[in-house]
């Protein structure tokens, strides 16, 4: 048969790459197994190769950028990762600073730092950092004499340098200046180049508030929230480079702790009662954004309640630039983001820092974006169409047995399936010497209990937002309700252990950790060893069966995930440099933490390779069984070998994370990640990184920036 | 083609044959006067996959010939510079394979699988995922590399 007598493989090669080409990765690598022609032609090929690499990576080419050639756009791209995965930086410098001031921001390879003038920004400086491509720093700055910066953010890729600006004489409480990074002119991409934002309330001044800024392509979110109060949040997301009014806002009086994109058209708001909800909104922008689904964080014990929550990412979710700057050819995934969720319980009987209980978890966006599958199919009692309404107050849902325990609510639709606090707790307020607590009887399930259309101006809603005597007095709460019919909150046990990964934390000010894509940089002070990890968990293990041990005991420290405990209570590096009187910093080791399950399956491979011992994959285990999961501990550090790059181990087995009481039942998570210890110590306070580079910030005495070393991946 | 001029002389094309010169002309004459891509407009591989898809309804229908003609085609187009026909024939190759099993790609184009079982047994049977099979492949290309620069090192 004539057809039989050409096929893909008798093109001339660069015309089968042109047909590989279209292909999206998963076919590309089925190809490879056809036979050992086209398994070469693929192999041979820098482009495919290049775009096999970077989908491992977890990156996204640039588009725009036609130079340099594949084969050099790859080396760089492996040579960088195996730089990564080992901590081994290619190449060392020092910033030189020409000054230090409060804010600073840094993204795609730009660092900007403020300096302050009689208490106020006056100028911001900007720096190219070099990396391994191109070694040249460059500087320019920026002189703000007559306004007053509070706080400014960046996105390089789009030249866009935006500052929040208090203006006195405005009856808005901020002002939005976008303008443009390279020459601090209006930006001509902006539709105006001076947004005001929030109308001033009787009773709230802008000294009261804080505000959180993200860019996310052509999105902008804008939070400004009370401070210290916390019950006005009022949040923003609108495009920046359309006109107005292309927005929407959600104000309410229940408190925004932080936002953050989740995708394109998603974002993610976190409440003071720990309730994470999701909204998406629609194209063009309407006024109020639809509420698809909230999750809970796990239930506190009670007499605790969140302090605060706030959530960090980098670069922002959902968007992949076409330009990033010179010599940029790829920018990770718009999808394949990890965040961080940082979480501080308090005891509101006490209010100094020793009874600030923190915790760190990550997570993936995607998480927020596909709920559980058993959420999404809806009880026949449930109109199909919105697998997440709950019109009635049936538990049918078979999860809801599991999680219920005391259901008691006053008021309202009673949609939760779970609700484990008890009437007899106290107000979750979240201001522990609050008298004005907005929520009803300590029930962090109430929130969501969203008040139906028809009974939104009395009933559940007025009860819900206008409990606090204060807040009803002194405003009547405009209340834009994005929320259109109940919504059946996701509890923790559903979501959570499987989507996260838990860590305790200290209480500090520097910027704790730094994300780019799917990997956490930090610093620590102590690199354990494998040995000590086992025994540490055994103690962890012997404290958890003893709770009701005397707590008034000698002063005692202990070590966890490369943190200190003193009297059980983590403290940060800074702590013990304060405390110790040190004007230096203590030499510390840098770890990564990468969540990519390319880098894990690496990691693994390497590991199982250069280990004598047998590498047998744990049994599955029951996320919720075994509360003493020392079994599981072991074969983690079995994982964890010593290898050149510094200290590794895998870890893809559940962890429980000790939650001293704070939360009802101690936390278990599993999201897969490897972990890397540094060979080298470092003098540092924070670290900040970008997809080539790690900064490493060095404070003296209050605070003060002393230098920046860049190591360059 | 240059060298040509103006000239009446017919030019040689000894490498397509007459049937594919018709199919196309068919579709030089179908698209005639659209503007030209701008040259390496599209070398990037991110808007790939709407690349694959986009094939309009009139091209689709032009293009749904058999095999050997469809390759002939891809030929001539290269052959003739023709980006986008070469871009046509080469998306709906592309399009044939996607979503295949490596057995039903065999199966599309009569190739027979010349990988030793041997070979089959380790490229198969080694960890979880497609990712890892190759992976594990260079792995040992960088794993060799590292020992040489560590050897170098020292």
């Amino acid at each position: 048969m004539d057809s039989k007598l050409m096929s893909i493989l008798d093109l001339p090669v660069e015309l089968s790459c042109a047909v590989l080409d279209f292909l999206a990765v998963p076919d590309l690598l089925r190809c490879n197994l056809v036979c050992r022609r086209l398994r070469r032609i693929v192999f041979d090929s820098s482009a495919l190769q290049y775009k096999i690499e970077l989908s491992r990576c977890r990156m996204k080419p640039i588009s725009s950028v036609a130079e340099p050639s594949f084969s050099s756009r790859l080396k760089l791209l492996r040579d960088r990762e195996s730089k990564w995965r080992t901590l081994n930086p290619m190449s060392r410098n020092k910033l030189k600073l020409a000054h230090s001031g409060t804010v600073y921001e840094f993204s795609g390879g730009l660092y900007g730092t403020g300096k302050e003038t009689d208490r106020r920004t006056g100028l911001i400086t900007f720096y190219d950092l070099p990396s391994v491509e191109c070694g040249q720093q460059r500087n320019r700055t920026y002189f703000y004499p007559d306004i007053h910066i509070v706080d400014f953010t960046m996105d390089v890729s789009q030249d866009l340098l935006i500052l929040v600006v208090i203006n006195q004489d405005s009856p808005f409480m901020y002002d939005l200046h976008f303008r443009t990074l390279s020459s601090n002119e209006p930006h001509p991409g902006a539709s105006s180049p001076i947004l005001p934002c929030y109308k001033k309330q009787a009773g709230l001044d802008s000294a009261q508030s804080t505000v959180r800024i993200q860019i996310s392509g052509d999105m902008v979110g804008f939070l400004i929230k009370e401070e210290p109060m916390s019950l006005l949040g009022h949040f923003e997301a609108f495009k920046w480079r359309a006109p107005r009014p292309n927005s929407c806002t959600i104000n309410d009086f229940s408190g925004i702790d932080d936002f953050t994109f989740l995708s394109e058209d998603h974002f993610l708001l976190v409440r003071p009662n720990g309730m994470f909800e999701v909204y998406r909104f629609s194209n063009p922008i309407s006024e109020t954004p639809t509420l698809t689904a909230c999750y809970t964080l796990p239930t506190l014990s009670d007499a605790y309640c969140f302090w605060y929550i706030s959530l960090s990412s980098n670069p922002s979710p959902g968007y992949t630039p076409q330009f990033q700057g010179e010599n940029k050819t790829y920018h990770c995934s718009p999808s394949e983001r990890l965040h961080a969720c940082s979480i501080y319980v308090v005891q509101p009987a006490f209010t100094d820092r020793d009874t600030v209980y923190p915790f760190v978890f990550f997570f993936h966006p995607k998480t927020f974006l596909n709920p559980p599958s058993e959420w999404q199919e809806s009880p026949e009692s449930v109109d199909p169409s919105s697998p997440f309404s709950w019109p009635n107050s049936t538990l049918s849902a078979p999860e809801a047995s599991t999680f219920s325990s005391s259901a008691s609510f006053q008021s309202g639709p009673n949609p939760a399936p779970r609700s484990s606090r008890s009437s007899s707790s106290p107000p979750h307020s979240r201001t522990p010497s609050s008298t004005s607590s907005v929520f009803l009887d300590g029930s962090s399930q109430s929130i969501v209990n969203f008040p139906a259309p028809q009974v939104a101006d009395t009933g559940p809603s007025s009860m819900l937002f206008d409990m606090s005597p204060s807040s009803s007095s002194a405003t009547t709460p405009s209340l834009s309700s994005p929320y259109r019919e109940p919504i059946l909150p996701i509890p923790w046990e559903a979501w959570g252990p499987s989507n996260t990964r838990w860590f305790r934390d200290y209480l500090s000010k520097d910027w704790q950790r730094s994300i780019y894509g799917l990997r956490v940089v930090d610093c620590v002070l102590d690199r354990t060893a494998p040995e000590d990890i086992m025994h540490r968990n055994d103690r962890a293990a012997s404290k958890d069966e003893d709770e009701d041990e005397d707590e008034d005991g000698d002063e005692e420290s202990s070590m966890e995930d490369g943190l200190i405990f003193i009297n059980d209570v983590a403290v940060s590096a800074g702590d013990i440099e304060s405390h110790m009187g040190l004007s230096g910093t203590l030499p510390k080791f840098l770890r990564l933490r990468d969540f990519n399950p390319y880098s894990i399956a690496l990691a693994t491979d390497e590991l199982a390779m250069d280990s004598p011992m047998e590498h047998s994959p744990s049994p599955p285990s029951s996320v919720y069984s075994s509360p003493s999961s020392s079994s599981n501990d072991a074969n983690e550090i079995r994982d964890m070998m010593r290898d050149r790059g510094g200290y590794r181990r895998v870890v893809t087995t559940p962890s429980k994370t000790n939650a001293r009481g704070v939360f009802r039942k101690n936390i278990i998570s599993c999201l897969p990640y490897v972990e890397v210890i540094s060979e080298d110590v470092f003098n540092v306070n924070e670290v900040m990184m970008d997809d080539c580079r790690l900064l490493l910030v060095k404070r003296g005495r209050g605070r003060k920036l002393k230098s920046i070393d860049i190591l360059s991946m | 083609m240059k060298n040509v001029g103006e000239s009446d002389q017919p030019i040689p094309l000894p490498n397509v044959s007459s049937s594919v010169l018709k199919k196309v002309l068919e579709y030089c004459e179908h698209h005639r006067g659209e503007p030209l891509p701008a040259p390496d407009a599209d070398t990037s591989q991110d808007d790939t996959r709407k690349r694959t898809t986009d094939i309009s309804e009139w091209d689709q229908k032009f293009i749904t010939v058999d095999q050997e003609m469809l390759f002939e085609i891809i030929l001539a187009a290269n052959y003739l510079d023709i980006k986008s026909l070469l871009d046509v024939g080469c998306k709906t190759v592309a399009n044939m394979i996607k979503g295949k099993t490596p057995e039903e790609i065999r199966k599309l184009f009569n190739i027979v699988n010349d990988f030793t079982p041997e070979e089959e047994v380790r490229l198969l049977a080694l960890p979880h995922s497609y990712h890892q099979l190759i992976l594990s492949f260079w792995h040992h290309q960088a794993q060799i590399k590292k020992e040489n620069e560590w050897a170098e090192d020292r």
